[in-house]
């Protein structure tokens, strides 16, 4: 079973939640700016390297979980990626996909557009760091709920 | 072996050279009227299904052939793809041609006015324009195509820029 969290870019709000629910960041509290620059892969994400999953860790329910980038495209690549797997006989329930893309904080954007486009992540890093620490508490329970719809699939199976 | 045809459309371009690399049209005189009205009935009905990978069929060398809309994604999904395989290891190689390039602006216009419920018969008149005009060119290319896949040979860009 694989799980995607995808965003526009797969450097920041998809990784984050990848990592809270790795749990290599915590649930119950913010963050700290350096635990956020400690996460593998956050702020990595090059713009030639849109659509390569990258794999985070596998979770303790089994499922492995992947950060991907998609542009603002989501509604065509995820059907791409999903038509691409039924040809290859492979079962829509063992691949997932939520989008991290919930309450983005408009400095966590900026700071985005300014690290990764413009090359500046001096600038772009902390900024994103700043957004997502505002908008965290939501990444939090987005997570959650995966976590639980995740555990009743599993109970369903 | 899967090859991908892919344009903004997964019909127009994709289609014409899927079919080309096929051989649907060996012999025929594809530019006749009848051809054309079918083909265009298969762009307006189609047209519009982006991220959907459409079956065209097998050729010659036991390839299977697909068509796909991409609209501005196909780095991504061409990414997306590869690394799918790779994770779910099917064990098969897959080429993706964007043939986008190559189709100029007009089936871009045509998809966008038959969405919108423009005149269809001026639609299949511009179609007609366009298919006469790029017939050559994308047979050019199937033919190129088919021909490197059956050397093993790598298909560059600029080849489908040409």
């Amino acid at each position: 079973m694989k799980l995607f969290y995808h965003c526009y870019g797969g450097a920041h709000t998809s990784v984050t939640c990848a990592s809270i629910h790795l749990n290599y960041l915590p649930n119950d509290r913010i963050p700290k700016t350096c635990e956020f620059k400690a996460i593998p892969f956050y702020d990595k994400m090059e713009n030639k390297e849109l659509g390569k999953p990258v794999y985070m860790g596998r979770d303790d329910m089994g499922w492995d979980i992947y950060v991907v980038g998609m542009k603002d495209g989501k509604n065509v690549v995820i059907p791409a990626i999903i038509s691409y797997l039924n040809a290859n006989n492979v079962s829509r329930r063992e691949v997932l996909f939520v989008s991290a893309l919930v309450q983005l904080h408009p400095i966590t954007a900026i700071g985005g557009i300014v690290s990764r486009r413009l090359g500046l992540a001096f600038i772009g890093r902390p900024m994103t760091i700043w957004g997502i620490r505002r908008s965290y508490p939501h990444l939090v329970e987005l997570v959650n709920k995966v976590k639980q719809n995740i555990a009743a699939k599993h109970d369903s199976y | 072996m899967k090859v991908v045809y892919c344009g903004y459309r997964g019909t127009y371009g994709a289609l014409l050279t899927a079919a080309i690399h096929l051989g649907l049209h060996e012999g025929a005189g594809f530019c006749d009227k009848r051809h054309i009205k079918k083909y265009f009935e298969i762009c307006r009905l189609y047209g519009e299904q982006y991220g959907n990978l459409i079956y065209i069929g097998v050729d010659e060398g036991l390839r299977e052939i697909y068509i796909l809309g991409c609209k501005r994604y196909f780095s991504v999904i061409r990414k997306a793809h590869v690394h799918m395989n790779r994770i779910f290891k099917p064990e098969e190689n897959i080429y993706h041609l964007d043939v986008g390039r190559l189709e100029g602006i007009l089936p871009r216009i045509i998809g966008f006015m038959l969405a919108r419920r423009f005149s269809e018969r001026l639609c299949e008149k511009l179609f007609s324009y366009w298919l006469i005009r790029k017939y050559h060119e994308f047979s050019r290319m199937a033919t190129t195509i088919k021909h490197k896949l059956e050397n093993g040979e790598r298909i560059g860009e600029w080849e489908l820029m040409r």
